[in-house]
């Protein structure tokens, strides 16, 4: 097992194996996207008090999901850095940072379009919005320090301190909607309730949620060969390329 | 560490606590929310103080640190904004405030206890 993860963190095995994954997560990403947009925008009903205008969770939702799973993500990785400096986590830190600010943006465009015709406005200064926004400047602040610092391997430890650090705000994003009686509702979906909406809505979230998943290591996997052929540009491994 | 951040908390923290009630008096706070907006500063604001060392210890060796620091550490402090203006708005209206100032104290504790830690490794690594 250790050997394996060892393995795993040397990169040109990574780079390998990465590029062998691709094309497979590729065909997996697109079957799953068309299965849930097809379940979510013509199977599933029309909501009995939202009409069709819900339909936009199908993807704010996921990317939501995403946007916190990918800070966690990189804050697990700021923790390999730090004990282990582990070349690939610093890679994989970086790579994830753009993708989180992505999915995030993704998060925030379409909850205030959502909001707009359902609350009557884009925006409000709501704890769950304020902290999902907190989030994208969280992810701002570590691309824009890993730019500012030249030395990479130095900018990836300063990376992961601010990564580790920012933690805190994980915990209270999710549980915003709880603590606070906030405009946005609380969760429709969790792993002890039963969902408070039928399968015909639920069953194709869970599957948007599992090709962003996808989605989101695909991208990685692109970001990281890029990145790690301009790190190691001067090693003999890239050379043989 | 901790040192240095009571220095800056002196500076900083200390006269804006001796300067709230005046500014709260001329802005027509509501008495019974005074001692809470005492209470949400003097726990609130060391930790500002302690997460911003964290934030300039990253940045020191940067030539345009200013920016970035300002896009590091403004993000962290808004749970700290959160619960404090929540607890003053609760104060405002005569509920209890105490699950606020419970959560702020949990904050400074945090802080208290990590921050110092964090900003050691920052600096290392910073100045290495």
């Amino acid at each position: 097992m250790f050997l394996w993860f060892h393995k795993l963190g040397s990169p040109p095995h990574f780079y390998r194996i990465a590029g062998k994954w691709i094309p497979w997560l590729s065909w997996i990403f697109l079957a799953l996207l068309l299965a849930g947009l097809y379940g979510g925008l013509i199977l599933a009903p029309p909501d009995y008090q939202q009409g069709e205008s819900y339909r936009i969770i199908f993807v704010h939702v996921p990317s939501a999901w995403m946007s916190l799973f990918i800070y966690v993500v990189m804050a697990f990785c700021g923790i390999v850095i730090i004990v282990w400096r582990m070349k690939l986590a610093e890679v994989v830190l970086i790579s994830s940072a753009p993708i989180g600010a992505s999915f995030t943006f993704l998060a925030l465009v379409t909850g205030s379009l959502w909001g707009k015709p359902m609350w009557g406005t884009y925006w409000v200064w709501d704890a769950r919005l304020t902290s999902e926004l907190i989030l994208l400047f969280l992810y701002l602040g570590v691309i824009g320090l890993h730019n500012a610092i030249e030395d990479k391997r130095v900018a990836a430890r300063a990376v992961a301190i601010l990564a580790l650090v920012g933690v805190v705000n994980i915990p209270i994003i999710h549980y915003s909607v709880e603590w606070w009686h906030s405009l946005h509702q609380g969760a429709s979906l969790s792993k002890f309730d039963k969902p408070s909406m039928p399968p015909s809505m639920y069953v194709p979230i869970l599957i948007m949620a599992l090709a962003f998943q996808v989605y989101y290591v695909l991208a990685l996997f692109h970001k990281c060969r890029v990145e790690l052929l301009q790190r190691e540009r001067n090693s003999k491994w890239v050379g043989e390329l | 560490m901790l040192a240095k951040v009571c220095a800056h908390w002196l500076v900083t923290g200390l006269p804006l606590l001796l300067v709230a009630p005046l500014l709260a008096e001329m802005l027509g706070m509501s008495s019974q929310a005074q001692p809470v907006l005492l209470l949400t500063i003097l726990i609130g604001t060391p930790i500002l103080s302690l997460i911003g060392a964290i934030g300039v210890a990253l940045t020191v060796g940067l030539r345009k640190g200013g920016i970035i620091l300002s896009l590091l550490v403004l993000p962290l402090y808004v749970p700290v904004l959160i619960f404090a203006a929540s607890a003053i708005e609760n104060a405002a209206m005569g509920f209890d405030v105490s699950a606020q100032i419970y959560m702020l104290l949990a904050f400074l504790l945090l802080s208290l206890s990590l921050s110092p830690w964090a900003t050691a490794a920052a600096l290392r690594m910073s100045v290495s």
